[in-house]
């Protein structure tokens, strides 16, 4: 039997698929005091599949190259196993491999969706050049990719690899050991790696580490995902807060716990570490005491991303404690002292649902906040500022002091976003702080043109049509193809509009308002100054010999908060690139010396020096090129470009209300988030980050990179799972 | 300390000597003027036999010669200006003209007069040991004309059958960890220079980049294995051969002295320990104690090649799993997969309609057998060989473990207390292990020395030799972590400290991505700092001497300590060519044992 018999039928289709799956990974089913939380029910939004499975976002390709084979794909829709919510969980059926990263990756899908208020889309494909970009419908999964202790993201091939090894387990209790383990069947790795791929159809600019904290908020982000998206199972937490008994360290229980998920599959010394460790003579775990140094000291990824991960996870612990401050009196006649012994069944109920509804909470909060984020160069002080942001936004009676506690979290770690006088929710919100009133006018247009995008976007589900129609709006081109306006019958009427990049030239560039709009958006759009400064000129058709700007996103954003308030945005994000060359100075500091054009660093670059007069108190004078002379030479980018040289992005983000802008005068730019181009401590920093002569590992000696065996693989060695 | 050959030790080393100077005799001809050195003499043949038992050096010189990127230093023992003991440590180099490397050991054999007293071979490293197999045009062995007396070795080398038990699996486990790594190797390389490959990559964005990326990672692959003497023309003909074993250049170098001692007029082989001292008993050397302090005997030890502020340290064993392994010796077979048979899985098994749908797993990898214009194309996805990058951790975790199987010797006048400190390549793991406690938590230090000093039981710490140490030879070329910071050179106090550095930053440039940073910036600065700018330099010589040469704050020298050094600083009147430059075939440091 097959699915289309039942279409016949006049049933409604399920709105779910059951899929059986480890709620952690396959060592904690071997315990019996975990087996029982160990097996869940993941319920998957229903969809149409081919064998693989093959979805609508998600395809499985079980190709296995060390073995130079194909693992048949699992068909999801067969009836026997329809029948019995999925393959039975089976380490040594790779077919079950293939339902259980199915059935997470859409899991952690559907939550993305659910706070973003949109459909996700992968980071597209571009050709060669670049200049060429293609949707990408599905994200790739391979199950049995890699033989190590491994897993990761690869942004070039939109897919994720998981590897598999034997085990030299800590503890041979737990795992046997040189058994082969599967980093596919980890609840914790497979959600942490589609976070990987979701953030970076999001911000693609964020997997280039041009900032200490860029890879480490790629890490971090993608383990807050995973934790807590696990704490909203509530089968999870019950067993384990009934454990707890009258002792309430419920919330230790929870850090305890967290960690637990890291150490099962031999997460050694892992990020999940920063949040507490056993005291092995107290015989308790504890949790430890936040360090404000080590934001300021510690300097690897991974130890960096701990320290946002804890950060979250004490305000998720503080959430949660209030919010059980209640039930612990109501269940102690007021005391809120328990008794011991066992809690009552109901208590640890509620105890439960309370905390993974605190946690679904936190999860929609970090995955919303994503919108509200710089388009480059994040820090965790940037992520703050987000969080708080799109909150304040979307929850205007902030009654049970989320907020609060978030803030209060990251004042506790020591992480203080730049440029914001203190730590309230006022100063924190990214509000336009240049004077963008001149424009008021011209955003109206635009919001004119907002608005039409959203008409058209907002009756189409289809995804590759989201894309391809996004796509016109900030080209320019003919609408109807796209807006499913030309169904069978009706005549095709052509509908062409002008481009979001195009009109952001026409709007604003080619006179004074250029220099005041790059101003407010961090973008150098004075067009006596682009060639000398590093920017280059567009070759595009519409914007001929315009400077070089990139329109990097257009999103709409519908969102409805837990009070019913609704919010109608329009996210567009600007960015350029500039060529930087600098140097270290006598004493070891970074100095920027002059720009190239990034297109063709080859034609020679502007020197800059500090001059009377000049525009902007520098003079400039062309210089040749010279190549470079150390390292290997082969071909790509890294050929040409000298020691000292490097890109460097600037742009911003910018939020338009379409609510607010009910009357044409009232047209309001509600956010800039701004990473200005022309922020000369910024090209210090990331210059420091690139040519850095006193922190290296040996890595990077032998194979260039800092973190992974390949350059072009970002994310392949910061995941060892060791 | 583990002995070789059973002979009765002192008769045995002068049966030894006597056939060894018959041998020798044709070819130690009298030195000519023309390569002679300023300041050694060559010796005359004899003197220094009969002066060695009993022998009380003052005084030894340290000559570094600088043929090439690699380690090679003779140390001469004197006694009242006379040398009286020849020692020799390492003699080889990674890249370049092997001719300079034989001038190099010609310049030894009449130095020594035909005869060295000791040669310690550190660790398996084509730049520590390639010397030792070279041959002249006639295909003789160039070392088989130099007589040895006695030949040090680490415990990890003693790899006979009858030898240390950890070191025979150690030696097992990296010969398979070679082998996997070269076979790695080879299947990357003739992907990536497949053509319709390259044009595949090339078609997508940064293509170009992405593949010069893995070019440039199989390239520093194959630098890695440089190390171990295994070629590119080696690994793309013989992978594929499990019964082909590589290394066995090095292998062969490592052992030609092991293999000599065999001969009747061979060189007495011992196999130190951490812990054991090597006194007058064993070199005739009066007030001359050479300490081991590594290679530690702990696996764990061993393979730690970072400290914590570094991502690798937590490359277990686990990074390279042995089913990695296992997949390398299937060439390709699926036997070597977990899964049962039953779940493989090919085109064979669909239909012709199934394979033409889009949403298809076998055509969503390999494409539409008949491809219409407009078909999705996904080869960019494809994955067939993303599971070697594995390699680069092997590549890594082997380079680290045989340098951490380095000697490492601390050479004490007795005396005046003076330590010259030979770590060979150790990395971290070896430096660690020297100071490490006993217990946890506890002050003592595992490793320690029971000596009696004028009657009195002492106790020595590596702390203590490393508190002495008057003379440093920096580890690895002076990488970055062949030096340990706290537990190494914070604890270098002496104020006479010296350096001296087999290094040639020129060729290290030219390795890698961004070139090796040899030597690492920080340690490099340190290093002056400790030793007041008073540094030797394969590539430069005295540095204090080079304009070049910046002092960072607190490492100017006074004009006493400047004007002492300079003297003692002497350099070959031999030149030797390289990159078109003019270099002294040496440089040599007088280190004056018996004065403050």
């Amino acid at each position: 039997m097959s699915i289309t018999n039942c279409e016949k039928d006049d049933f409604l289709r399920p709105r779910f698929r059951k899929l059986r799956a480890y709620a952690f990974d396959p060592s904690l089913s071997l315990q019996l005091e975990t087996n029982v939380i160990n097996n869940i029910v993941y319920k998957v939004a229903w969809e149409d599949l081919s064998p693989g499975p093959v979805g609508e976002y998600i395809e499985v390709v079980d190709y296995d190259p060390s073995s130079a084979c194909f693992y048949r794909p699992v068909d999801l829709d067969n009836a026997f196993v329809l029948a019995q919510e999925g393959l039975e969980p089976s380490e040594s059926n790779p077919q079950f491999h293939q339902q259980m990263v199915y059935a997470v990756a859409m899991t952690t899908i559907k939550n993305f969706e659910l706070a973003l208020g949109r459909k996700i889309t992968w980071s597209q494909y571009r050709n060669a050049r670049g200049e060429f970009s293609q949707y990408v419908q599905r994200l790739r999964i391979y199950p049995h990719a890699l033989r190590e202790a491994n897993a990761y993201y690869s942004p070039q091939k939109k897919a994720l690899l998981f590897g598999y090894f034997n085990s030299t387990p800590e503890n041979p209790g737990l795992q046997m050991p040189g058994c082969t383990v599967y980093t596919c069947l980890s609840h914790d790795i497979i959600a942490h790696e589609i976070t990987h791929a979701l953030l970076d159809g999001m911000h693609r600019r964020y997997v280039e580490a041009t900032h200490i904290d860029s890879l480490a908020f790629h890490e971090a982000f993608a383990d807050i995902v995973a934790l807590f998206q696990h704490f909203t199972f509530p089968e999870v937490l019950k067993d384990q807060i009934a454990k707890t008994g009258g002792d309430l360290r419920a919330q230790n229980l929870l850090g305890e716990l967290a960690q637990e998920f890291g150490k099962a599959i031999g997460h050694y010394g892992s990020l999940r570490n920063a949040i507490g460790r056993f005291d092995p003579e107290k015989n308790i775990w504890q949790p430890h005491v936040p360090n404000p140094q080590d934001y300021l000291t510690e300097k690897e990824p991974h130890a960096r991303g701990a320290i946002l991960v804890a950060t979250i996870f004490d305000a998720f612990i503080s959430l949660y404690k209030r919010r059980i401050a209640d039930l612990v009196r109501i269940a102690t006649g007021g005391t809120g002292i328990l008794p011991p012994g066992s809690l009552h069944p109901d208590l640890v109920n509620r105890m439960a649902n309370e905390a993974s509804k605190t946690a679904g909470h936190i999860l929609k909060i970090c995955i919303r906040a994503l919108d509200y984020c710089p388009p480059l160069d994040i820090n965790f002080g940037d992520y703050l500022r987000a969080l708080i942001t799109s909150d304040y936004d979307l929850v205007s009676d902030d009654n049970l002091d989320y907020r609060i506690a978030i803030i209060e979290a990251f004042q506790k770690r020591g992480i203080f976003p730049d440029n914001v006088k203190n730590m309230s929710v006022e100063s924190l919100l990214c509000k336009v702080e240049d004077d963008s009133e001149q424009f008021e006018s011209r955003f109206a247009k635009l919001i004119d043109f907002f608005r039409r995008f959203k008409e058209k976007i907002s009756y189409i589900s289809n995804r590759r049509e989201i894309y391809e129609l996004t796509k016109i709006f900030i080209t320019g081109g003919d609408i109807s193809k796209e807006s499913g306006s030309n169904a069978a019958g009706v005549p095709h009427r052509k509908e062409s509009i002008q481009g979001l990049h195009q009109r952001l030239n026409i709007k604003f560039l080619g006179n004074e308002d250029a220099v005041a709009f790059g101003k407010l958006t961090g973008l150098i759009l004075d067009d006596s100054m682009v060639d000398v400064l590093g920017i280059g000129r567009s070759k595009g058709r519409n914007t001929m010999n315009m400077p070089m700007l990139e329109v990097h996103n257009l999103k709409l954003a519908s969102r409805s908060g837990p009070r019913g308030d609704t919010v109608n945005q329009i996210i567009v994000t600007l960015t350029q690139k500039r060529g930087v060359v600098a140097r270290r100075d006598k004493w070891g500091n970074a100095e920027i010396i002059g720009f190239f054009k990034p297109e063709a660093p080859t034609e020679g670059w502007y020197e800059r020096t500090p001059a009377q007069g000049g525009n902007d108190g520098f003079t400039y004078t062309w210089q040749p090129y010279t190549p470079r002379d150390t390292g290997s030479l082969d071909e790509g980018n890294e050929k040409v470009l000298p020691e000292g040289w490097f890109i460097f992005r600037g742009g911003s983000t910018l939020i338009f209300d379409l609510d607010y802008s009910s009357d044409e005068n009232e047209v309001k730019l509600q956010y800039v988030i701004k990473k200005d181009i022309n922020d000369e401590e910024r090209m210090r920093r990331q210059f420091d980050m690139l040519f850095n002569q006193q922190d290296f590992s040996l890595n990077a000696t032998y194979f260039g990179a800092p973190h992974g065996n390949l350059e072009a693989e970002p994310f392949a060695i910061i995941h060892k799972v060791l | 300390m583990a002995k070789t050959n059973s002979k009765a030790q002192k008769p045995a080393r002068a049966a030894a000597r006597k056939t060894a100077a018959k041998k020798s005799s044709p070819a130690a001809k009298p030195a000519s003027k023309k390569n002679a050195s300023r300041i050694a003499e060559p010796a005359v043949q004899g003197k220094t036999r009969d002066k060695i038992v009993g022998a009380t050096p003052d005084a030894v010189s340290i000559r570094m010669y600088c043929h090439g990127f690699g380690d090679c230093f003779l140390l001469i023992f004197k006694t009242a200006e006379e040398p009286v003991f020849y020692m020799l440590i390492d003699c080889g180099m990674l890249t370049g003209d092997s001719d300079l490397l034989k001038t190099a050991i010609a310049d030894i054999k009449e130095t020594c007069g035909g005869r060295l007293d000791l040669v310690v071979q550190t660790h398996e490293h084509k730049d520590h040991i390639s010397g030792f197999n070279l041959k002249d045009d006639k295909g003789e062995l160039l070392w088989d004309s130099i007589a040895v007396d006695q030949v040090w070795l680490a415990w990890t080398e003693n790899t006979r059958p009858d030898g240390d038990k950890l070191a025979i699996e150690l030696k097992r486990k990296h010969n398979k960890k070679k082998q996997a790594l070269a076979r790695s190797l080879s299947l990357y390389r003739s992907f990536i220079d497949d053509r319709n490959n390259q044009q595949e990559i090339r078609n997508t964005f940064r293509g170009d980049s992405y593949l010069a990326a893995q070019k440039r990672y199989a390239t520093a692959l194959g630098q890695v294995l440089g190390f171990m003497d295994i070629s590119e023309q080696d690994v793309l003909t013989k992978a594929a051969d499990p019964s082909f074993e590589f290394g066995l250049t090095m292998k062969d170098a490592m052992a030609y002295f092991v293999n000599r001692s065999k001969r009747e007029d061979g060189p007495d082989i011992s196999f130190w320990n951490p812990g054991d001292l090597a006194s007058e008993k064993q070199t005739g050397l009066n007030g001359i104690n050479f300490y081991f302090l590594g290679p530690p005997k702990d696996y764990a030890r061993l393979r730690q090649m970072e400290d914590h502020t570094h991502a690798e340290m937590y490359l277990t064993d686990m990074g390279v799993s042995d089913n990695y392994y296992m997949a390398l010796t299937k060439n390709g077979d699926s036997s070597g997969s977990p899964f049962h048979s039953k779940y493989f899985w090919s085109d064979a098994d669909c239909t012709r309609s199934e394979l033409d749908r889009e949403d298809h797993v076998w055509t969503l990898y390999h494409g539409k057998k008949t491809k219409a214009p407009g078909d999705a194309d996904h080869a960019w996805r494809k994955i067939e060989i993303d599971w070697l990058h594995n390699a680069g951790a092997l590549a890594l975790h082997l380079d680290s473990y045989t340098n951490n199987t380095s000697l490492v010797m601390a050479i004490e006048f007795e005396a005046s207390g003076k330590v010259l400190l030979f770590p060979g390549d150790a990395q971290i793991g070896n430096w660690m292990s020297w100071t490490a406690p006993a217990k946890e938590g506890s002050e003592e230090p595992a490793l320690k020395w029971k000596v009696s000093r004028d009657g009195k039981k002492e106790i020595i710490t590596a702390e203590a030799l490393l508190e002495r140490t008057v003379f440093y030879k920096v580890g690895h070329h002076a990488s970055h972590n062949a030096t340990a910071k706290k537990s190494g050179l914070e604890l270098m106090r002496s104020k006479d400290l010296v350096a001296m550095i087999p290094v040639d930053q020129e060729v290290a440039k030219r390795q890698g991505k961004r070139g090796w940073k040899m030597p690492a910036d920080d340690l490099y600065e340190r290093l002056k700092q400790k030793t007041k700018g008073r540094i030797i330099r394969l590539d430069k010589g005295n540095i204090l001497e080079r304009a070049e040469e910046k002092l960072p704050e607190g490492s100017k020298p006074t004009k006493q300590q400047r004007d002492g050094f300079s003297r003692k600083v002497t350099e070959s009147t031999a030149r030797i060519k390289i990159d078109g430059k003019l270099r002294p075939l040496f440089f040599e440091y007088l280190l004056e044992g018996d004065r403050d």
